[in-house]
């Protein structure tokens, strides 16, 4: 695999999750965003296992913030997206784009 | 955020679990995530967001997430407790390794998951019954604050009732309860609601009742102690929650309705919170009236200035402590209240039958144990101690068959342990796995065990509690937290039990024997079987015990059921009216009775018909003082007799038998007073005499009662009682509101319920029949606990009988296995099959020997302190000693047997070269 690894749907759907969330990104606004904007609903688990993945790829950061009280005492983690992480979004962006070129579906198409 | 969200957390289990599962170093973030969206669901609503967290631990896919977080290098974030995390990992990897072994292995699996089911199932089920009957709360707010508080009458013990000036002494008095209510022992009540009259419980109550006990009324408002000044004043109700919903269906509009009790108009105020049963956990009321309503609601207790005699206690009392207060302060304060009340008060107050010169003691009882009802809570515990006795030996013998189950295995196994051995897991590690995977199927078994529970519950749902004593409810009968704990903790206890030898002895395997395989030579028997032997040993010792037990219970039961009564049980209809409840005056009360006679007596296929205030057998009963003619007492004697009032055909009724003179006849209603007496009555006073025309002296009579007949003895009080004098006094001289109606029909007798119920109505419309049932249901009853004692001893003596037989089998059968060689060479030098099979047999019977002796020594040591509960039969019976020793030899001797057969197929050279 190359250093130019391509995003997978998940990571890309986190990785603008969190940039969408700004200075709110951590895995449970996370997880609603995504149920609230594409209605899906990905488990915690599966969440935090990219996540992990994200920042092992160098693409995501992620810092432990104070404990609150609505948290039973527990500690949050945010996430930001990394300059690397900027970049394999815009490359898929992009790499998307240019093979939409053309492409049209139909209304009527099959679905 | 609200203070009731922040306190919201999520299932505790639930969290522990997830806490379990998610490694330390994502932990916090992730248990937090989730309860944070936990406490914004549970604040629209809890259940939902309860089964939402549950479905989030099952999908947070914990292992995927295990193993991927925990390669993870993760700058900048602490690294994960080392430490901990190694605990987890080798706790995780034997759970799987122990899960995956059973699956390996399904027939063992199924065995010993099955064998444990019954134990922890008999177990848990016993358990779910005392966790509903003795363990569960006293139902009040704070039940340690609260007392029950005892004065004592003159012949009762301590824990006597208090008269209505008694108690509200104590209450004025004390500073140390906060308040004390009192209230009367129930009382049957005639309530009337729409077209329907039921007769219920009631129960008279001191204005602060609800208040003192810490109630909240589920509907309405209860009435408080200002309803308890003024005699008639305060015509109000509380009715229990269960009554309103069964004669209301829950209807709210009961509450400021009137409903009839004993024909007197009361509003219903309130409705008392489900599961309030009063203070007495048996015979719960349907109603409470303040106690300023005594006389118009219980017209058979009024009159007897029960409000103004200091002398007349018949009220009991439950007092709440205030704050700092302790137990023995409070009993010191009472105490020394009980001086003041026998100095002030002498002539009623002072000495009782125990210390006739001491004030009458006030004694106080922590509330929980003092009101499941003495007698109730002695029979419960006395139950409730046989059953866990019983199911406690079925579950030592599951432990030691799922032992020996593990031993078999492990011998299978010695290879593979001594492989791990060789390749370095230490001896500790090896215990360590070896007991999880006995955890893995203890809990496995607890599982089914539950589930067996909860289907057991349901059996035990469709049985009549009630009949034997224990007032358990299905709300109460429940699987809650605690039973789940229990088994739980017996799950876990039963894991290590069964688990922790076989784990030492496989993990002591010799290293390089094991290897070679060579482990199952000659001579290797012996010293290997011991602890497998000594299991068999232990469970057949185990299962004589619970033979001996069911055998002697079902002898004795046999015995109670071959007793003669003294009179025909078949074909005889029971029912009872109270004419009190209705306000009878004597006359009327005797024209009643006799139309109602007559009226039956007609019916086409009545044989005959009588009344009588006390049906036999029948635990409860009156006793009155006589002085026999002729007769001199000794000094301390018993003079105190049974006396039964009867209508004329009674004797013919029950077809008791006459001996002597005549029995009641119609005119015997008016002129001279007269007794018929039973032959112990006449062997113990009159003994060779003829008893004809002597007389008995009651109390408050001016001349004695001649007696005109004698009939024969029969059982009154119960079953197992020793002959007793008996006296029949005539209805009508006398006058007994409350009376059975006794009905002997040519076929079956509950034929004439509608019949006999139109008679009663043609005479007084507004007057219920209670309590319909027939003799032959009545016997059947007394003796429910012998019947269900011998069933359950049988059942669960059959299971340990099976068990210990399969135990047998498995250690002759693997023996065997082991011996192939050795048997080979001793059938190659000549001997015979019947050598081969005595010797195999032997060594089966000899461990089986060995376990009936030790059982029996064991159940003589038992079955002693059981003795009281048998009826004539001893304990050390020697016919059912013989009987179960030589069942359990012969299901040996058969379990041996299949084993010793295959050893004598063993073909000489097949097995020389057996390895």
């Amino acid at each position: 695999m190359t250093k130019r690894a391509t995003l997978g749907e998940l990571e890309q759907l986190l990785l603008l999750s969190i940039l969408h969330l700004d200075d709110d990104a951590y895995a449970k606004r996370i997880r609603e965003h995504l149920r609230e904007s594409v209605g899906r609903d990905v488990s915690l688990g599966t969440i935090y296992v990219c996540l992990t993945r994200l920042e092992k790829k160098g693409w995501a950061s992620s810092w432990l913030a104070d404990p609150t009280p609505v948290r039973g005492g527990r500690a949050k983690r945010f996430y930001a997206v990394e300059a690397a992480g900027r970049e394999a979004l815009q490359r898929s962006k992009d790499a998307l784009s240019s093979l939409w070129q053309g492409v049209e579906i139909g209304a009527g198409g099959k679905s | 955020m609200t203070p009731q969200g922040i306190r919201t957390q999520p299932p505790a289990a639930a969290r522990a679990l997830l806490w379990l599962l998610v490694p330390a170093l994502y932990r916090d973030q992730f248990l937090g995530d989730l309860q944070e969206e936990y406490a914004e669901r549970a604040m629209a609503r809890r259940l939902p967001a309860t089964l939402w967290y549950w479905r989030e631990v099952l999908r947070s896919r914990p292992l995927a997430l295990r193993r991927q977080l925990a390669t993870a290098p993760s700058p900048g974030s602490p690294k994960p407790n080392g430490r901990k995390a190694t605990f987890m990992d080798t706790l995780l990897s034997d759970l799987k390794q122990g899960v995956r072994t059973l699956f390996k292995n399904p027939g063992f699996a199924a065995v010993a998951v099955l064998t444990l089911a019954i134990g922890i199932g008999a177990n848990t089920a016993t358990f779910s019954l005392i966790n509903g009957v003795l363990l569960r709360d006293f139902p009040a707010a704070d039940p340690h604050e609260l007392l029950a508080v005892f004065m004592s009458d003159s012949s009762s013990g301590p824990y006597g009732g208090a008269s209505w000036l008694d108690y509200t002494a104590i209450r004025d008095r004390s500073s140390t309860l906060e308040d004390v209510a009192a209230f009367s022992d129930f009382a049957p009540v005639m309530l009337n609601a729409g077209d329907e009259t039921q007769r219920v419980n009631g129960a008279l109550v001191s204005g602060n009742y609800f208040s003192v006990l810490g109630q909240e009324p589920h509907v309405g408002t209860f009435f408080d102690s200002r309803d308890d000044e003024v005699s008639g004043a305060d015509p109000v109700t509380v009715l229990s929650y269960e009554f309103w919903q069964s004669a209301f269906g829950g209807d709210t509009d009961v509450v400021g309705s009137e409903v009839l009790v004993n024909g007197h108009r009361l509003t219903v105020v309130a409705i008392a919170p489900a599961g309030f049963r009063g203070t007495h956990l048996q015979n719960s009321p349907a109603l409470w009236v303040p106690m300023s309503m005594l006389e118009q609601t219980m017209p058979f207790r009024a009159g007897r200035d029960l409000l103004t005699r200091r002398g007349s206690r018949w009220l009991r009392m439950v007092g709440r402590m205030g704050d700092d207060v302790t137990f023995e302060q409070a009993q010191a304060e009472l105490s020394a209240i009980a001086t003041q009340l026998g100095e002030e008060f002498p002539e009623v107050n002072m000495g009782t039958l125990q210390a006739p010169d001491q004030a009458r003691p006030i004694t106080a009882m922590r509330a929980r144990h003092a009101f499941v009802g003495a007698r109730g809570r002695q029979d419960a515990e006395m139950v409730a101690r046989l059953l866990f006795g019983v199911v406690g030996f079925v579950l030592l013998i599951v432990c030691a068959n799922v032992a020996n189950l593990l031993l078999s295995r492990a011998s299978d196994r010695s290879q593979e342990i001594a492989m791990r051995r060789a390749m370095g897991a230490s001896r500790a590690r090896l215990v360590r796995q070896l007991l999880t995977e006995s955890l893995v199927i203890a809990f496995a078994g607890g599982i089914a065990g539950f589930l067996l529970a909860a289907w057991l519950r349901n059996a035990m749902l469709a049985f009549d509690f009630a009949a034997v004593g224990i007032d358990v409810t299905r709300n109460e009968l429940v699987l809650d937290r605690n039973v789940l704990a229990f088994s739980v903790a017996v799950s876990l206890a039963t894991g290590i039990l069964f688990g922790i030898a076989p784990a030492f002895r496989a993990s002591r395997h010799d290293l390089v024997a094991s290897l070679k395989g060579s482990e199952s030579g000659i001579g290797a028997s012996l010293p290997r079987f011991g602890l497998r032997s000594f299991l068999v040993v232990a469970q057949v010792a185990l299962s004589l015990i619970l033979l001996v037990g069911a055998g002697l219970s079902i002898r004795s039961l046999q015995h109670a059921l071959d007793v003669d009564p003294g009179f025909d049980t078949q074909n005889v209809l029971l029912t009872n009216v109270d004419l009190s409840l209705q306000r009878y005056e004597p006359p009327r009360g005797q024209v009643f009775y006799r139309e109602l006679l007559g009226g039956v007596r007609g019916l086409p296929g009545v044989v005959s018909a009588s009344l009588a205030s006390v049906v036999p057998v029948n635990p409860s009963g009156s006793r009155t003082t006589v002085s026999v003619e002729g007769y001199q007492p000794r000094e301390g004697e018993d003079m105190e007799l049974n006396v039964n009032w009867v209508a004329d055909g009674f004797f013919e009724t029950m077809r008791i038998g006459i001996v002597r003179g005549r029995t009641f006849e119609p005119r015997d209603a008016s002129g001279e007073l007269i007794v018929i007496v039973n032959e112990t009555f006449v062997e113990r006073f009159w003994p060779d005499q003829d008893p004809i025309g002597r007389g008995v002296q009651f109390p408050g009579r001016e001349t004695p009662a001649r007696v005109v007949g004698v009939v024969r003895d029969g059982k009154y009080r119960s079953i197992r009682e020793a002959p007793m004098p008996y006296m029949y006094l005539p209805l009508g001289p006398t006058y007994e509101p409350r009376m059975t109606l006794l009905v002997r029909t040519d076929g079956d007798p509950l034929a004439q319920v509608p019949a006999v119920r139109s008679q009663i109505g043609r005479l007084d419309p507004d007057l219920a029949m209670f309590g319909t049932h027939t003799l032959e249901q009545r016997i059947g009853e007394v003796l429910l606990g012998e019947r269900t004692a011998a069933i359950m001893l049988a059942a669960l003596g059959a299971v340990a009988m099976l068990l210990a037989s399969v135990g047998i089998y498995g250690v002759v059968s693997q023996s065997v296995q082991g011996r192939t060689r050795e048997i080979g060479i001793r059938m190659a030098i000549g001997a015979d099959h019947g050598k081969v099979l005595g010797m195999v047999v032997r060594q089966g019977l000899g461990m089986t020997a060995v376990g009936i002796a030790l059982g029996a020594a064991g159940a003589i040591a038992l079955t002693r302190a059981a003795e009281s509960l048998l009826f004539s039969v001893s304990a050390t019976d020697p016919m059912t000693f013989g009987v179960v020793a030589v069942l359990l030899g012969g299901v040996a001797m058969l379990a041996c047997f299949i084993p010793a057969r295959r050893a004598t197929k063993v073909d000489p050279v097949v097995a020389l070269r057996y390895e």
